[in-house]
């Protein structure tokens, strides 16, 4: 009821204004009290309003936060040495041509820590944690290095050990642990830096929701990544998520790309169909359940099976049942339905 | 002996069919040169790829190559292998080695004798004590890793990975590791890759002549790059060590006046112009970039171009930072005039405002360009003509 009467008592609030300064007296006349608790209730649902969302957003960059995390981080016999931070435009001082990879998915802050050991000066540990400004950043950096050979650690929101290092993502923050030393303990090392560096850094370990618009039948768990660049490698289809889908006949990838309004997927559909037609390859209309859909061949790729929806483009390739192609763009379409 | 004489019609129907079988022997285009591939993509347009001899070793690269580092989808690979590009570019850190293994892929899917492929393995790491130099077994580990990755037995140039420091590529541990991967067949060829800027650019340059064991230097290099760095590299190539250029399009200024080559293109066009660079390996990571980088080589650098070309360097050079790092410490009230101009950069050159506003405000209070506006008494130079006062009272006045 307030909201509704707000836009015609501009001039009425104001006047509150100046009434509610502290030098003033509070209204005494019935419509300027009701205008003055009306004016006080919209506070207060504003106030609940921001609390909400600052609850529901990302943690935000906190980079004392990290540096602390950090501190608390000291694997028996460890000690930490020295901290250093990259923004964008140095983050290649350290790790090169990678840097442009880590920019591309978001990348803001990175902070880490060497830390020296006790008895052997000549071995090492550090620990970068790459502040990527996003759940769905972060997650995009770790599934894209993600070895698929590598086993989980069990640590922040996902991990993964390899011979060399142990990566994990937790809310906004890619982390890499690495260690050079000689002999055994070099994986129980890596672990408890990592388990102690995660447990202090902010945020949770919730993976991002974005992935949630992924339907979970049939998708093969762990295989969800995030594209930057091109979906497809097409320059139309820039952001979104795709995943592996397999059922006792067919497999495929499907994916959900970020367009950002209707008339952008709109626009996106068709500079596809217009790829195609210049690739020589013939696109077929999928029906009334799936409006504006179609279906072709996908250059290096199998069939392709694509929709809009809404604000965003969906479909799967690389599939040869048509069946399956078409039960899995259903599943996405309904999934993006019931999500909004 | 029975002699036919030639009629004029038939002499003239035989050297017609002659001619036109030698076109089509001496046609390069990629089905040509590397067969077919798996069923693509009915071509979008007709590809004219150049092809260069990568100095010594010989090999015949294609002039635009292609680094996948960033690279996701193999598609684009295909499309360009089908568009003539056979030299690519990748390294044992690239997403986690997951680079190395997408390009494996392709390289069995396409042929690998018919693809040409350059990684590299980091000749050092970090720790407490600064950067240590990996030693010779831990790097053949890395090799054969990448070896796996890539479906491959050897590699066609093996780069020691960001040369940071001159003397590197004359340590023992280095250069038998080098040398090594070649004799035992891992890597065709070996070379250096670095990203340093100043001094340290050329040092490296010279101190890596000093050996014979490098045939390829994988440097930056684009149109701001200082004359000392393009004499450097000019050494080099007299050396008939093979050049790739990369990071060739960093900081391409947009300009709406010169509508023939978009500044990306006009970049890599300049890059391919110096005449020492045998090829460059822009970045790409969809098709849209594939397009553009290959129809950069297309368009042909006759006066036309040239003279856009140069307009359009004119039209930047006064603000053009080549990064030389002339400027540095010139201001006496202590601006650090490099990461101000970096900053400038970003959102000229990139179009990102935020970017450039982060990058600014990042800078120590005591080294920014606030104290500018107020200066009388400019210290600053430019050995560019870049009129640094007014510079960074703009950068001042844009970003705080």
């Amino acid at each position: 009821m307030h909201t509704h009467c707000l836009p015609k008592r501009r001039a009425e609030n104001a006047h509150l204004r100046r009434c509610t300064h502290p030098s003033s007296l509070r209204p005494t006349d019935t419509h300027a009290l009701n205008l003055y608790i009306l004016s006080r209730l919209f506070c207060i649902f504003l106030l609940c309003l921001l609390m909400v969302t600052a609850l529901t957003r990302p943690v935000q960059a906190a980079p004392d936060q990290v540096a602390n995390a950090l501190k608390k981080c000291s694997p028996p016999g460890w000690q930490a040495a020295d901290q250093y931070t990259y923004t964008p435009n140095n983050l290649y001082r350290y790790i090169n041509g990678a840097a442009d990879f880590f920019i591309g998915y978001g990348f803001e802050k990175l902070t880490g820590s060497y830390y020296r050991h006790a008895v052997h000066p000549g071995q090492s540990l550090t620990v970068d944690v790459y502040d990527m400004g996003a759940g769905l950043h972060a997650f995009g950096v770790f599934q894209a290095r993600r070895n698929s050979d590598a086993v989980s650690a069990g640590v922040g929101t996902a991990s993964q050990f390899t011979d060399e290092y142990l990566s994990f993502y937790k809310d906004r923050y890619y982390v890499e642990v690495q260690c050079y030393m000689q002999g055994t303990g070099k994986q129980a090392v890596l672990r408890t830096a990592a388990e102690q560096l995660a447990g202090a850094l902010p945020g949770n370990n919730r993976p991002p929701q974005e992935l949630a618009l992924l339907p979970e039948k049939n998708k093969i768990p762990g295989s969800e990544k995030y594209v930057r660049g091109g979906v497809l490698g097409h320059a139309f289809y820039e952001t979104g998520i795709t995943a592996e889908y397999k059922n006792k006949t067919d497999a495929g990838t499907a994916f959900i790309v970020f367009c950002g309004s209707p008339a952008d997927a709109t626009q996106a559909i068709q500079q596809h169909r217009d790829y195609l037609a210049s690739s020589g390859k013939l696109c077929a209309g999928l029906g009334k359940e799936f409006p504006n859909g179609f279906t072709a061949e996908e250059p290096w790729h199998n069939s392709i099976f694509v929709m809009p929806a809404g604000a965003y483009v969906v479909g799967i390739y690389d599939v040869s049942d048509a069946t399956f192609g078409r039960g899995v763009l259903k599943s996405i379409y309904r999934a993006l339905q019931s999500s909004h | 002996m029975f002699k036919k004489s030639l009629s004029r019609r038939t002499f003239i129907r035989n050297m017609t069919l002659a001619g036109c079988a030698g076109l089509a022997v001496n046609n390069l285009t990629p089905r040509n040169v590397f067969g077919k591939g798996r069923p693509a993509a009915k071509a979008a347009g007709t590809t004219s790829m150049e092809y260069r001899t990568l100095g010594r070793t010989g090999l015949k690269v294609s002039a635009v190559s292609f680094g996948v580092m960033r690279l996701g989808e193999p598609a684009v690979l295909h499309e360009a292998l089908d568009r003539g590009i056979n030299f690519f570019d990748t390294a044992h850190s690239y997403q986690g080695g997951n680079n190395e293994k997408m390009l494996g892929k392709v390289l069995k899917q396409y042929g690998r004798q018919k693809v040409y492929v350059a990684t590299k393995i980091p000749p050092f790491y970090r720790a407490s004590l600064g950067m240590l130099l990996r030693d010779k077994a831990s790097m053949e580990k890395l090799l054969d890793e990448s070896l796996k990755r890539l479906q491959t037995d050897y590699v066609d140039v093996l780069f020691l990975h960001n040369i940071k420091e001159p003397g590197w590529s004359l340590h023992q541990d280095l250069m038998a590791f080098a040398e090594q991967a070649r004799k035992k067949g891992k890597a065709r060829f070996v070379g250096i890759s670095f990203h340093a800027s100043g001094e340290y650019y050329v040092n490296i340059v010279d101190k890596a002549l000093q050996t014979d064991i490098y045939d390829v230097y994988l440097a930056t290099l684009n149109f701001k790059s200082p004359q000392s760095h393009l004499t450097a590299l000019n050494r080099a190539r007299k050396r008939n060590i093979g050049i790739v250029a990369m990071k060739t399009q960093a900081g391409g200024y947009a300009e709406p006046k010169h509508p023939g080559l978009n500044p990306h293109q006009a970049a890599l066009r300049w890059s391919l112009d110096q005449p020492f660079v045998d090829c460059s390996i822009p970045g790409m990571v969809n098709r849209r970039e594939l397009h553009e980088n290959i129809a950069a080589l297309e368009t042909k650098t006759g006066w036309a171009a040239r003279k856009t070309l140069a307009s359009y360097y004119e039209s930047v050079r006064d603000r053009l930072c080549v990064r030389c790092g002339g400027c540095d410490g010139t201001c006496a009230k202590g601006v650090s005039i490099p990461d101000v101009n970096r900053a400038l950069m970003y959102y000229e050159g990139y179009g990102d405002f935020a970017f450039g506003k982060a990058a600014y405000n990042d800078l120590p209070s005591g080294v920014y360009a606030r104290m500018c506006l107020e200066c009388d008494a400019p210290t600053c130079r430019c050995s560019n003509g870049i009129n640094l006062k007014e510079r960074m009272r703009y950068a001042h006045t844009l970003f705080a």
